[in-house]
């Protein structure tokens, strides 16, 4: 085979495979040669998170799982070798609230209560988002639909694997979860109506109305369904089939305990709110989003047992952001709640190993309770932490070997694998890169040839170029669908 | 002019008029003559088997009647000369988007204030629209014809249930006898219906429509049956337009056709079909060859549109293009050579090209791209027709099928190729070869001299009516004069040669009006044998000869 051709033809093939943005598509990767099965990290700083760190320690990775974490680990024979003399290695990063990875809006903003809509339906692997965050160690992320309404969405929890079908991104373990949105975003203090009517609700008080009346008529819808059935059982002829309400079904699941509530919210009063809700109507609050009032009303949150995933220093952004501090996170976690920092932004999400370091510096959280804030507590937040979010023999392979502690400003993730498959490596990633603006480069000067040489005629009506893919980045409050 | 003269010219009208018409109705006429053609000595493509390479095609009543190398013209044919012509099936457009004049659709029913996203009657949902009642024989329909398209899949535009698609002919009196099936797909999009403003303003929200509206589909089936089986002690359930309309795709009666460029998109279309066991195709395809296993797997067929992407023409030098944007617009060109060698059916579409011959253009660069030209008529021809369910009727020239057919001077996939003949239903549509403008003086044009007398034959539906043309020739411009036995002479407005092709306009004084009349004629030494026009209505035969020289009209 021709030299030159093989290497083009593999330096395609590792951009493909490792570079999001070379657009890929989304089954290229399936139909790639299996990678090793098994790879053996040695002497490395093992933080477990959970069951502390081991120096010199091992981690043995077989088909997909943590086989072993240890020290002098043997692996097979065919066991991939890695000597990270000097280096950490420590569970993935998981980040509870992004919105990297979406095709199309975040938002169903039409309506104020858009339960309906599924974040799963519309996940897009090749997005460069999973790859930037990946880079950063982060190996799952909590795609929530946005702030926009008072009861936003399904969310979708992913594994960070660029490429990958969408059936392998998805996250199957973790249970289903829905957004709420409280405040200024929801009754749509900060954005234009954009030609809409003005929509309901126009205040908090609007915005707990809008949660109770839903909540209502899922109780209600429940009640038809259980008569209907009962009526079946008995062998009513007359029963009449209800109709499939898509919007009631997930809040019905919500006060059966089945799916989890992740809620964006910023002031302490609308906090109290939605605690009091809850209490009404008998649901469990999984997380607090954003929570930047969280210190006020931190024994109320750990009194309802729901967790909180704050920014650790960001805020000031708008009104109801004004309160913010950095010794927040400090304060909740002393509190006793489980306290998570995540990115709401597809740049932060890939430094959040920075974010835990300044929970260290702004309060004195202990080193490995910051640690925790970006892996297990998460984990926990979005019940998956019986599959990750820790080094432990059995849990999914959603492994990071950091350049140095990584807790330090210094440290970069070096290789993160997901699910056991090496998908970031940094060194191979700088040389792709490098390899993908040749291809593309040399692809456009052969597109121009082809044109000269034969020049065909112009077609008035071809298609417009896709818009530019946005990444899933902060969605600042000046953004029509509001985010954080 | 004398009321004798009168009424003769009312005969000559009527007999070149009433032929015209004949010629250019729509439906087809019951009997007689006029719907009897003979093809002859024509290269045929018959798609469904192999080609003849001499042979006739006789349509009679808007049918094949017969085909072959052996075929003799039946007595009573209309004979088109096929010599040096190839006769391929009349192509099909697999998926055309319609819309209605902004006229006929009426003012807006919403008055008043502007209305807010409503969950339960969302904008876009409107599977009860029919693309029959949108679709007519008008200037599109005369522009497909042109190109060879005799047949096209006509979509409702707009919406995410977008209403019946209907698969028709280009020709017909109206939208019914145009109509082949109805309804031939139900189209779905994944559109969004206005941001903030309308739900579904996400696309996530377009597939919880989708979902909701199955749903409640299937719960009005559902009480529906019910209701009919015994209707006392449940209330009577509420007609509704929109879900009778989706209940046939519920039954899978019906095939979805759901809009799906980028991989992921397809992908998001078999999802949907298999939450839901409907059976259907995917429309647009782009990117669809690197999901062909999955469209494999489950025998979906796609129609492939050949509106490819072109690089932008005003691009910034300075802007590199991302590697992602590259590729796709490489890549789409070959994308039917793979799903071809992957085993995936497809059609092809036009994508919104609104020039049909560049439909034509842009196949052929599939077919630069690897796909094989056997192959790409078929997916213009008999494929769609399989795929809609049609094949019987439609998509190759087999005897007892509809006479659709396209009738070109040369290979369907060369630039340079013209069509000559269209037929639609049998009607004949016949399209001039464009001569080259002849410039006055320039002898070297004309290969011929056609300066002399020369005796017509014009045949008209009413029989043969006679006239002569007596011209002379200088280089390439032609003058002279035009004689009928009931008209009398008029002067010949112009005239040229071009080669051995022969160009003349009379005006015929008929009671004062002028009647254009055009001929176009291949000269071969004393003969002449081409088509008259009409006043641009419509053309008939003619063909004459020259007189010895000297001799002159009595």
């Amino acid at each position: 085979m021709n030299t030159t051709r093989t290497h083009r033809t593999k330096a395609v093939v590792a951009a493909v495979a490792l570079l999001a943005s070379a657009g890929a598509s989304v089954t290229a990767r399936a139909q790639q040669p299996a990678a090793p099965k098994e790879y053996l990290i040695q002497n490395a700083t093992v933080m477990t998170v959970t069951k502390g760190v081991i120096e010199n320690g091992s981690v043995l990775i077989r088909d997909g799982k943590i086989a072993q974490v240890g020290k002098n680990l043997k692996g097979s024979a065919n066991a991939t070798v890695i000597d990270a003399a000097g280096k950490f290695v420590t569970p993935g990063v998981i980040d509870c609230h992004s919105h990297i990875a979406v095709d199309g809006s975040v938002n169903e903003g039409s309506l104020s209560v858009t339960s309906m809509v599924r974040v799963a339906d519309v996940i897009d692997p090749t997005d460069s988002g999973i790859f930037i965050g990946l880079s950063g160690g982060v190996t799952a992320s909590n795609i929530l639909h946005g702030s926009a309404n008072a009861i936003g969405g399904q969310n979708a929890v992913i594994k960070m694997k660029p490429n990958r079908p969408v059936d392998e991104v998805i996250y199957k373990n973790a249970p289903p979860g829905i957004k709420f949105a409280l405040g200024e975003n929801p009754k749509r203090s900060n954005f234009g109506g954009g030609g809409a009517p003005a929509r309901y609700p126009r205040t908090r008080m609007g915005v707990e109305d809008v949660i109770r009346e839903a909540f209502t008529k899922a109780r209600d819808y429940k009640a038809v369904w259980d008569r209907y059935n009962a009526d079946v059982k008995v062998g009513k002829k007359t029963a009449v089939l209800p109709r499939r309400d898509l919007q009631l079904e997930p809040l019905v699941e919500v006060l059966e305990g089945k799916r989890l509530v992740h809620s964006h919210c910023y002031r302490a009063d609308e906090i109290l709110m939605l605690i009091r809700v809850a209490r009404d109507f008998k649901f469990r609050i999984a997380t607090f989003q954003h929570v930047l009032e969280g210190y006020k009303v931190a024994k109320e949150i750990a009194a309802a047992g729901a967790g909180a995933s704050t920014f650790q220093d960001y805020g000031g952004y708008k009104v109801e952001a004004f309160d913010a501090t950095p010794y927040n996170t400090a304060i909740m976690w002393k509190a006793g709640i489980n306290v998570s920092l995540n990115s709401d932004d597809g740049e932060r999400q890939r430094r959040l190993n920075t974010d835990a370091a300044r929970a260290v510096r702004y309060g004195g959280v202990p080193e490995d309770e910051a640690l925790k804030m970006i892996t297990i507590n998460p984990a926990k937040q979005l019940g998956i932490d019986r599959w990750t979010g820790s080094l432990e023999a059995g849990k999914d392979a959603d492994v990071v070997i950091w350049s140095a502690h990584p807790l330090s400003a210094y440290a970069v993730a070096e290789k993160v694998f997901v699910d056991g498959q090496l998908e970031f490596d940094r060194q191979t990633a700088v040389r792709d890169a490098d390899a993908r603006r040749a291809e593309s480069a040399r692809l456009v000067e052969q597109e121009k040839a082809d044109k000269k040489a034969k020049p065909a005629a112009t077609n008035p009506d071809a298609p417009a170029p896709a818009p530019k893919p946005k990444h899933g980045l902060h969605h600042d409050d000046g953004c029509e669908g509001g985010e954080q | 002019m004398n009321a004798d003269n009168a009424r003769k010219a009312c005969v000559l009208l009527c007999t070149l008029a009433f032929g015209l018409t004949s010629l250019t109705a729509s439906q087809p006429a019951l009997a007689g003559s006029l719907d009897v053609w003979a093809i002859t000595g024509a290269r045929i493509v018959p798609v469904s088997g192999p080609p003849i390479e001499k042979g006739t095609v006789v349509v009679r009543n808007g049918l094949i009647e017969s085909v072959g190398a052996a075929v003799a013209a039946p007595a009573d044919a209309r004979i088109v000369d096929g010599t040096g012509l190839t006769v391929y099936p009349g192509l099909v457009d697999t998926f055309a988007i319609v819309e209605p004049d902004a006229k006929a659709e009426g003012p807006p029913q919403q008055q008043g204030p502007p209305r807010g996203p409503d969950r339960e009657n969302p904008p876009g949902v409107t599977p009860q629209r029919d693309a029959l009642d949108i679709v007519k024989n008008d200037s599109r329909m005369e522009g497909l014809r042109a190109a060879g398209f005799t047949t096209m899949l006509a979509v409702p535009k707009g919406g995410v249930f977008r209403g019946r698609s209907v698969l028709v002919n280009t020709s017909g009196s109206d939208a019914s006898a145009m109509a082949i099936k109805s309804p031939a797909a139900l189209p779905v999009a994944f559109e969004t219906q206005g941001g903030f403003v309308q739900y579904p303003g996400s696309l996530m929200g377009v597939f919880s429509v989708i979902r909701q509206k199955l749903l409640d589909a299937m719960q009005y089936r559902q009480l529906r049956g019910q209701y009919a089986a015994s209707p006392r002690g449940i209330p009577r359930p509420t007609y509704s337009r929109e879900y009778e309309a989706l209940i046939p795709v519920l039954d899978k009666s019906l095939p979805v056709a759901i809009e799906a460029n980028r991989d992921r998109e397809v992908l998001r279309a078999l999802e949907l079909m298999d939450e839901f066991a409907l059976s259907g195709m995917v429309a647009g395809g782009r990117e669809s060859w690197k999901v062909a296993t999955d469209l494999k797997a489950r025998n979906v067929p796609v129609l492939l549109s050949v509106n490819f992407p072109e690089a932008p023409a005003d691009l910034d030098p300075e802007t590199r293009e991302e590697l992602k944007t590259v590729r796709d617009r490489l890549d789409a060109p070959g994308c039917a050579a793979k799903l071809n060698a992957a085993g995936v059916r497809f059609a092809f579409q036009s994508g919104g090209i609104r020039s049909p011959k560049q439909v034509i253009t842009n196949t052929a660069k599939a077919i630069k791209a690897g796909l094989s030209k056997d192959v790409a008529l078929r997916a213009l021809t008999l494929s769609p027709a399989e795929i809609l369910g049609v094949a019987d009727q439609v998509g190759s020239i087999e005897v007892g099928k509809i006479a659709n057919l396209v009738v070109t001077n040369g290979d369907l996939f060369e630039e340079k190729t013209k069509v000559r003949y269209t037929f639609v239903d049998g009607e004949r549509f016949e399209y001039k070869e464009e001569a080259p403008a002849a410039k006055p003086g320039d002898a070297s044009s004309a290969a011929v001299d056609v300066t002399g007398t020369w005796d017509l034959e014009v045949n008209t539906p009413e029989g043969t009516q006679k006239a002569s043309l007596e011209l002379t020739q200088t280089g390439a411009e032609l003058k002279g004069t035009f004689r009928t036995e009931m008209f009398g002479s008029s002067d010949v407005k112009s005239g040229s040669v071009a080669g051995k092709k022969v160009t003349v306009n009379v005006g015929l004084n008929v009671g004062g009006n002028s009647l254009d009349i055009t001929f176009t004629g291949d000269v071969d030494g004393d003969a002449m044998k081409g088509t008259a026009n009409v006043a641009g209505q419509g053309t008939v035969d003619f063909s004459g000869t020259r007189k010895p020289k000297g001799g002159a009209i009595q």
